[in-house]
């Protein structure tokens, strides 16, 4: 008695299937056409969101390098890892001011007070260390970018975020940054910034620049990613001003009364302790 | 969702815990043991735009004072940890750069098909990029266009140490070239009445001369060839 009823089932069954069949096809079909769509998409996304970082930290370049004079506060933190492995933060807060081609001061108190002062004053570089009693000075070689990498490269000195004061940032950013990608607009103290994310060989470092026509940078995020503990230098910028009041006593060579003279160490011919010693005797003699 | 009494006290008892460990860090700070001993340099404090990935090292901070005989035997301890210290981050560093590429060499591969495309305008671009600011990346600064040239800022805090250890080894010439970090010295090395060189104070300590000189970190003393006349 089933029998009969069966045959007409299977046939329904299999004409069910192969419809369902045929009526799935174009949707497997979509589903893989859809699901190529969204990774076309997220490529398209990205290589957007690269043009877009790479754009906004050109223009911050350009602004500052074509700047002939600015002034800028700078709210600094490091991260010093310390041979325990152990991380420690200072503080440093420096004002920074630009008057190019040549000139430079930079006021700066760390965190435990001590005050330094260096200028750039066109003849001469002078590093004042008030905490030390003592100040160094050398011939100023040139412009200020030839200044700022003969203070950092050959005289071996301290000057946070010296890549930022140069004329030729542009370039500099061109030949060192690997990659950079737009990350988000945010807010930095109440205004807004372009969060951007760039890497060059040995760090990273996030950039917030400022929404608009003055695309001045707000925040530095560095992370030294070789170094050990990875540390990071943080710094805040405030106070901006690319039309500052500039006098000649802004870069007069600083009179330091009652401190000591010492020489930068990096000028000095290195003595190998052996010859120091065989140096003397030949003078004693 | 009913919560055990304990754990409704376990964020109090947290907390005193901590207050507790801030007093306690608090009364260690006022004390004076607060950034004494810590160094405030490293990798880090140069704020460059690249690094020669070294420890925070050179002038300790709070330990001035230290005598050349001093600095002579502190460094020798020091110099054996140090150097063991830097065989393991070697170590450390080739597992991790090994792993690193590895992974590397995996995402590059996955990623390659997806770029091929894309990369070869912004290679383009770029290339274009580059070229143009090639053109004038030397333009108006002299022998300027080295990449990387801060990562000496890192570098020349090791000039320091270099400098440092050149005072540390007048005891052990054989050792004159091994780079250690900077022991303390924030005095003269030796007790002696300093002699003006150019305006610039040199000290005879045992058979070496010193020129007082001004480092990345901070003031040092570098052994140097006897001012004329001595």
């Amino acid at each position: 008695m089933r029998r009969p009823i069966e045959a007409p089932r299977l046939a329904v069954s299999v004409i069910c299937s192969s419809l369902i069949a045929l009526a799935a096809a174009p949707g497997a079909c979509l589903a893989a056409g859809q699901a190529q769509l969204p990774a076309a998409h997220a490529a398209r996304l990205a290589l957007d969101r690269q043009v877009q970082g790479r754009a906004i930290m050109m223009k911050m370049a350009q602004l500052l390098a074509g700047a002939p004079h600015f002034r800028v506060n700078l709210h600094m933190a490091y991260d010093a890892v310390q041979q325990s492995g152990q991380k420690v933060e200072f503080h440093e807060s420096r004002t920074v001011l630009v008057s190019r081609p040549d000139r430079l001061r930079i006021d700066g108190t760390r965190s435990d007070g001590e005050h330094a002062l260096t200028v750039f004053t066109g003849k001469d570089v002078v590093l004042v260390d008030h905490a030390s009693k003592v100040y160094a000075t050398a011939p100023q070689p040139g412009t200020l970018d030839e200044t700022i990498v003969y203070f950092v490269r050959d005289l071996g000195m301290r000057l946070p975020l010296a890549f930022m004061l140069l004329g030729r940032l542009p370039a500099e950013l061109q030949e060192r940054v690997r990659s950079v990608e737009y990350v988000e607009l945010s807010s930095i103290d109440g205004a807004a910034s372009h969060h951007i994310a760039a890497r060059v060989d040995t760090v990273d470092m996030q950039l917030w620049v400022a929404d608009g026509a003055q695309a001045l940078p707000q925040r530095v995020v560095m992370t030294y990613k070789t170094a050990p503990g990875q540390p990071q230098f943080r710094s805040e910028f405030s106070a901006w001003d690319l039309t500052p009041e500039i006098s000649a006593a802004m870069f007069e060579k600083p009179t330091p009364d009652g401190l000591q003279k010492v020489a930068f160490a990096a000028q000095l011919p290195r003595v190998a302790p052996a010859a120091a010693a065989s140096a003397a005797k030949q003078g004693a003699r | 969702m009913r919560l055990a009494p304990w754990s409704l006290c376990m964020p109090l008892v947290a907390g005193v815990c901590l207050a507790g460990l801030a007093h306690e860090a608090s009364a260690q700070l006022r004390g004076g043991g607060g950034g004494a001993g810590f160094s405030r340099i490293g990798a880090a404090s140069a704020g460059g735009f690249s690094s020669g990935g070294t420890f925070a090292q050179g002038r300790q901070r709070g330990a001035g004072g230290a005598q050349a005989s001093q600095g002579q035997r502190k460094a020798s301890v020091n110099q054996s940890t140090r150097q063991t210290a830097i065989s393991a981050n070697q170590a450390r560093r080739q597992q991790s750069v090994s792993q690193n590429q590895s992974s590397r060499q995996s995402a590059a591969l996955q990623a390659q098909d997806r770029r091929a495309t894309t990369a070869t305008n912004i290679h383009n671009n770029r290339a274009d990029a580059l070229s143009d600011a090639r053109d004038n990346y030397h333009g108006g600064c002299y022998n300027c266009g080295r990449s990387n040239w801060d990562s000496d800022a890192a570098g020349a805090f090791v000039a320091g140490a270099v400098v440092g250890s050149a005072v540390v080894a007048a005891a052990t010439p054989s050792m004159s070239t091994v780079v250690v970090a900077a022991p303390a010295v924030s005095a003269p090395p030796c007790n002696v009445a300093s002699i003006a060189v150019n305006g610039v104070a040199h000290y005879y300590c045992g058979a070496t001369w010193y020129a007082t000189a001004y480092a990345n970190s901070g003031v040092v003393y570098v052994p140097t060839a006897p001012p004329p006349g001595y």
